[in-house]
C-alpha cells in the first residue's frame, strides 16, 4: 500500500519534472495568450466589456474570467504549473549537471577517439619526435592560454586534455533562476503595488486618485462617500501650471507637454515641487510613488485677457477684463454686455481668435464678431462700433493625465530580467568545449567534444588540428 | 528635388530592383540550362546587393533628415521599410557569407511585399515625434526588433527550403498553408464579420480638426490627429459570402489534404537523418489522394474567390483602398509571391534540389538564426518593459502588442527546449520556425493593423 503510494509519488514527480510538461505549457501558455487581445479586457480607460459585448457573451466570458484573461484561474495556474515544473526539472537535473561539470577527464584509447563523431576527429603522423611534439605544443598552449591536464605521461607515448566553458553547464539554472526571481517580483508588485490615475485641470489640485490595479497590501485609504475605485493621495497635488507645445506644421501633434506639480500639505505648506514630462516622473515625497505624465486632454474653456479700447483714442479709456468663455462681463465705459462664444487657438492659420457677441438683459444684439489677437486691426476696422476689443492673452485649458504607481516589486524583477539575458547569452553562445590530444609513437590523434549542438565548433577544432599538422 | 523626395524615390525604385530579383529568382528556379542558370543566379544577387545599398542609403537619409534623435521607424510607413531593410541585412549576410544565394527566394518576396506595403501607404512624411516617443529607448527597443525579427525570418526561409529539400509530403505543405490561411483570414477579416456583420467595411473617418475646420479620412493610417471624431461604416454588398465561403474552403480542405492523405507512400518516414539522396525527392503529389487533389483544387478556387472579392470590394467602393486593410494587402501581395514561388518548385524540382546546400547545413543555418534573434528578441521585450516604465508607470500591462511579442517569444522558446532538451528532428523544428514566421507577422503587422493599442504605428 504505501510502497504503491511512494510509487505514484515519483510517477508524479517524474511527470512534473519532464521538459514533455514544459513544452506543452509553453504551448498552452502561448494559445491562452492569445484571448486577451482579442477580447477586450478591464481597464478603467477602456468602456467596460458589460457594455461593449451582448449579454450572453457577457456572462459567458465572466464564468470564464475572459475580461481580466491575464489574472484568471486558468493563466495564473499555468504559470504556478510552469514554476513547479521548472524547479522540478531543475532539482532532477542538478546532480547529473553538476556531474558532468566536475568530471575529471580520463585517458581515451585510440579506440575511442576512433568513436568520435567524424567531424571532430583528426588523426595525422608527425615526424616530430614526442620531446619536439610537447614542447610545440607547451609553447601553442601558452599563446592560447589553454590550461592543459597530462593524462598519460611518457616521452613517446602522452596524452592531454583540456577544456572551456565548463561552467556554461551551470547558465540554464542562471536563466531559470532569473525567471523565477521575475516571477516573484511581480507577486511582489502586485501585493504591494499599485496602479492609477487622475486628471487635473490646470490650476486646480486633488487629494484623491481613481486606482485600477490594487494590491491586498498596497495600504492606499477608501473615500468616504467616494467611488469604490476612489483613494486618498495622503497630500494635496497642485497642477500649478500645464503646457503643451504643438508642433508648427504638424495641426494637432503634440511636441511636448509639462506639467508643474506641487505637493502641498494640509496648511498649504509646500512640500516638492517638479516639473514633469513624459517619461521623466515625479518621485511622490521620494516614497517611491511615482507620479507619471501621461497624457493630456481639453477642457472645453479658455482664460481670456482682454482690453476694451475707445476706437477715437485707444490710448485712453482703457477696460481690462479677464473672463472665460460664456461668462458674460460688462464694459461701464461703453454700456453693453459682452460674452465669448467660442475661441481656438488657431484660426486658420491666423493665431489665437475669440468669438464675441453683444448682449442685453439675455438678449442678443447684433451678429457675433470674431476678435484676432494677432491682427487687431481686423476688429478696429471691420465692426461698426465705437469701442473695440484688443485681446491679450487666449490661453487654452488643459487638464493634465497622470499615472500614479508604486511598483515596490521593480527592482527585483529588473534584477531578474538582467539575469535572463547574461544567462541566455551564456547558454546559448556558450558550450562546454573538451580536447583530448594524443601523441602516439609519433601518431597524433586530436578530438573535441561538446555537451550541446556544436555551432562551429567542427571549424574550431580543424583549425586547431591544422595548425598543428603545420608543426611537421 | 529636396532629399526628402531624393529619399522617396531612392526607396521607391529599391522596391522595384527588389520586385526585378524575385522575378531574376522566379527565372533562376526555372531554368535548367546550366550557362542561363549560373547568369541568373549571379544577376539575381547582385540585384540583391544592389537593392540593399539603394535601401541602406534610403533610410540614412531619412535618419539625417529627422535627426539623430529620431531613428527612421516611428510610423507605419517607416517601420515597413525598417523591418524590410533588417531583413535584407541579415538576406545579405546569408547569402554572402553563408553563400545561400536561394534563400532569396523567399525573402526577396517578403522584402519586396513590406516595400510595396510602403509604396501604397498614403503618408510618408518625416512627422516629428509625440513625447511618448521622445526616448533614447525607441532606438534601442526597435533595434532590437528589426534584428530579432529579420533573423527568424531568415531562419523561417531556411527551414522552408529544408523542407523542400527532405521532400516533405505535398498534402501535408499544402494542408499546412491552407490553415495558416484560414488563420490570417479570421484574424484579418473576422473581427470586422463578427463585429459588424460585413466583411469588407468601408471606414470613413470624420474628425473635427484643431483649427475648426473638418475633414473626412478614407484611409486608416491618417486619422490619430484632431479632435472628435465619427466613424461611418458601410458593408460592401455581397462580399461577406464568398468571404466566409472561401475561410470554409480553406478550412475543409485543410483537413481534407492533411488526414485523406495516401499514407502508403511515407515520404518524410522512409529516411531519418538529414543525408538523403536526390531521389528521396517529393514525388508531385504522390501522396494526394482523389478526395485530396479535390481538396487541392478547392483551396486553389477559394484563393482565387478571396482575391476577386478583394479586388472587386475595392472596384465597387469608393472609401476602401486597400489601404484601408493593409494586413490584408500583406497577405495578398505575400500569397501570390509565395503560390508562384512554390509552383515553380513543383514544376521544376529535381533541378531545383541541385540549386540548394544540403539539409543538414539547412537545418543548422535556420537553427543559428533562432540562436541569433532570440537573445534579442529576449532584450526586445525587457527593454520595452523599461521604457514602459519610465514612460507609462508600468512595465508589463499586457497591451496586446506586448503580449504578441511575448508569444513570439515563448513560440521560440519551444523551439529552443524542443532542440537542445528532446532533441527533435529537422522537420518538426522547421515547422515550428515557419509557425514562429506567421506569429511574427501578426506581432508585427497584424496587431497594430487588426487589433488596437498602444504601438500605434498603424490604425488607431
Amino acid at each position: 500500500m504505501l510502497e504503491s503510494f511512494g510509487k505514484y509519488i515519483d510517477d508524479a514527480w517524474d511527470s512534473l519534472a519532464s521538459v514533455k510538461l514544459t513544452i506543452v505549457i509553453f504551448a498552452m501558455l502561448l494559445l491562452l495568450s492569445i484571448p486577451g487581445t482579442v477580447v477586450m479586457q478591464y481597464n478603467i480607460s477602456t468602456i467596460d466589456p458589460g457594455i461593449q459585448y451582448n449579454f450572453d457573451f457577457w456572462n459567458f466570458g465572466d464564468k470564464l474570467q475572459l475580461f481580466t484573461a491575464y489574472h484568471s484561474f486558468w493563466y495564473v495556474g499555468l504559470i504556478v504549473l510552469l514554476s513547479l515544473n521548472l524547479i522540478a526539472c531543475s532539482v532532477n537535473r542538478w546532480p547529473q549537471m553538476w556531474k558532468y561539470a566536475n568530471a575529471k577527464a580520463v585517458f581515451w584509447s585510440p579506440e575511442i577517439f576512433a568513436r568520435q563523431d567524424e567531424k571532430l576527429f583528426h588523426q595525422w603522423n608527425s615526424k616530430l619526435s614526442g620531446e619536439d611534439f610537447r614542447k610545440k605544443a607547451d609553447a601553442y598552449f601558452k599563446s592560447k592560454r589553454i590550461r592543459s591536464i597530462v593524462l598519460k605521461d611518457e616521452p613517446r607515448d602522452f596524452q592531454l586534455f583540456w577544456q572551456a566553458g565548463r561552467w556554461s553547464r551551470i547558465a540554464n539554472y542562471v536563466v531559470h533562476t532569473s525567471l523565477l526571481i521575475v516571477f516573484s517580483g511581480a507577486i511582489i508588485s502586485s501585493l504591494w503595488g499599485f496602479e492609477g490615475a487622475t486628471n487635473i485641470p490646470e490650476g486646480e489640485s486633488i487629494s484623491t486618485f481613481t486606482v485600477f490595479k490594487e494590491g491586498k497590501h498596497s495600504g492606499l485609504r477608501k473615500v468616504t462617500g467616494g467611488a469604490i475605485t476612489e483613494r486618498q493621495l495622503g497630500h494635496k497635488l497642485w497642477a500649478r501650471n500645464f503646457n503643451v507645445d504643438f508642433y508648427k506644421n504638424f495641426p494637432g501633434r503634440p511636441k511636448s507637454f509639462e506639467s508643474d506639480l506641487e505637493v502641498v500639505d494640509r496648511d498649504g505648506k509646500s512640500l516638492q515641487r517638479k516639473k514633469i514630462v513624459v517619461n521623466d516622473p515625479l518621485n511622490f515625497l521620494d516614497s517611491g510613488v511615482y507620479i507619471y505624465q501621461a497624457s493630456y486632454g481639453r477642457l472645453g474653456d479658455f482664460q481670456i485677457d482682454l482690453r476694451i479700447l475707445d476706437k477715437k483714442n485707444p490710448s485712453a479709456g482703457r477696460e481690462y477684463f479677464s473672463t472665460n468663455l460664456e461668462s458674460p462681463f460688462t464694459s461701464q465705459q461703453w454700456g453693453v454686455e459682452l460674452i465669448a462664444l467660442r475661441a481656438t487657438p488657431d484660426i486658420q492659420n491666423l493665431g489665437p481668435g475669440v468669438q464675441f457677441q453683444e448682449v442685453k438683459a439675455d438678449q442678443l444684439i447684433g451678429k457675433p464678431f470674431w476678435v484676432l489677437q494677432n491682427y487687431p486691426q481686423h476688429d478696429f476696422l471691420d465692426r461698426k462700433s465705437p469701442y473695440t476689443i484688443f485681446l491679450d492673452n487666449v490661453d487654452e485649458k488643459f487638464y493634465t493625465g497622470l499615472q500614479i504607481g508604486y511598483d515596490p516589486g521593480a527592482p527585483i524583477y529588473w534584477f531578474g530580467a538582467f539575469g535572463m539575458i547574461v544567462g541566455t547569452m551564456w547558454a546559448l553562445f556558450i558550450t562546454h568545449r573538451k580536447y583530448h590530444l594524443y601523441y602516439e609513437r609519433g601518431v597524433v590523434y586530436f578530438a573535441g567534444a561538446n555537451h550541446r549542438i556544436p555551432i562551429g565548433f567542427e571549424k574550431t577544432v580543424k583549425n586547431m588540428a591544422e595548425e598543428m599538422k603545420a608543426w611537421g | 528635388m529636396d532629399l526628402f523626395q531624393v529619399s522617396i524615390y531612392l526607396l521607391n525604385s529599391t522596391a522595384v530592383i527588389y520586385g526585378a530579383a524575385c522575378l531574376f529568382y522566379f527565372f533562376y528556379i526555372w531554368s535548367v540550362d546550366k550557362g542561363r542558370e549560373k547568369f541568373l543566379g549571379e544577376a539575381s544577387k547582385w540585384l540583391v546587393y544592389v537593392a540593399f545599398t539603394g535601401h541602406t542609403l534610403g533610410l540614412a537619409m531619412r535618419w539625417y533628415q529627422g535627426g539623430f534623435a529620431r531613428p527612421p521607424w516611428t510610423n507605419l510607413y517607416e517601420s515597413l521599410i525598417a523591418f524590410a531593410w533588417g531583413a535584407s541585412l541579415i538576406q545579405v549576410f546569408v547569402i554572402s557569407r553563408w553563400k545561400v544565394s536561394i534563400v532569396g527566394a523567399f525573402s526577396v518576396p517578403l522584402i519586396a511585399t513590406l516595400m510595396t506595403m510602403g509604396f501604397l501607404t498614403s503618408s510618408k512624411e518625416v512627422e516629428p515625434l509625440i513625447p511618448a516617443l521622445q526616448s533614447g529607448w525607441l532606438k534601442i527597443h526597435v533595434s532590437f526588433a528589426i534584428l530579432a525579427y529579420a533573423a527568424f525570418t531568415m531562419s523561417a526561409c531556411l527551414s522552408v527550403l529544408y523542407l523542400v529539400r527532405r521532400g516533405i509530403s505535398f498534402s501535408k505543405i499544402a494542408a499546412m498553408i491552407c490553415w495558416i490561411s484560414v488563420f490570417n483570414m479570421s484574424i484579418a477579416g473576422g473581427r470586422d464579420a463578427y463585429k459588424q456583420g460585413g466583411f469588407f467595411m468601408a471606414r470613413t473617418v470624420t474628425r473635427a480638426m484643431p483649427d475648426g475646420s473638418v475633414k473626412e479620412f478614407k484611409d486608416t493610417t491618417q486619422d490619430y490627429e484632431g479632435g472628435p471624431m465619427v466613424t461611418r461604416m458601410e458593408k460592401v454588398p455581397m462580399a461577406s459570402v464568398p468571404f466566409w465561403l472561401s475561410l470554409f474552403a480553406f478550412l475543409v480542405a485543410g483537413f481534407a489534404l492533411w488526414f485523406k492523405r495516401n499514407r502508403n507512400i511515407k515520404i518524410d518516414a522512409k529516411f531519418d537523418n538529414d543525408e538523403i539522396s536526390e531521389e528521396m525527392a517529393f514525388r508531385r503529389g504522390d501522396d494526394l489522394t482523389p478526395v485530396g487533389r479535390a481538396a487541392l483544387r478547392t483551396s486553389v478556387g477559394a484563393f482565387i474567390l478571396f482575391l476577386a472579392t478583394t479586388v472587386y470590394g475595392i472596384h465597387i467602393s469608393e472609401a476602401i483602398t486597400l489601404r484601408s486593410n493593409p494586413y490584408l494587402l500583406f497577405l495578398m501581395i505575400m500569397s501570390c509571391f509565395f503560390v508562384g514561388t512554390f509552383a515553380m518548385i513543383h514544376f521544376r524540382y529535381r533541378s531545383f534540389l541541385g540549386k540548394i546546400p544540403s539539409a543538414a547545413r539547412l537545418n543548422e543555418l535556420s537553427y543559428v538564426g533562432i540562436l541569433f534573434g532570440f537573445p534579442f528578441q529576449t532584450l526586445l521585450l525587457i527593454t520595452g518593459a523599461i521604457w514602459a516604465y519610465f514612460a507609462w508607470g508600468r512595465s508589463w500591462g499586457w497591451d496586446p502588442k506586448e503580449t504578441w511579442a511575448l508569444i513570439t517569444w515563448l513560440l521560440y522558446l519551444i523551439y529552443l527546449h524542443g532542440k537542445l532538451l528532446m532533441r527533435w528532428k529537422g522537420p518538426t523544428l522547421s515547422v515550428v520556425a515557419i509557425i514562429g514566421f506567421v506569429i511574427l507577422c501578426f506581432a508585427f503587422l497584424g496587431v497594430n493593423l487588426v487589433l488596437s493599442g498602444l504601438h500605434s504605428y498603424g490604425a488607431a
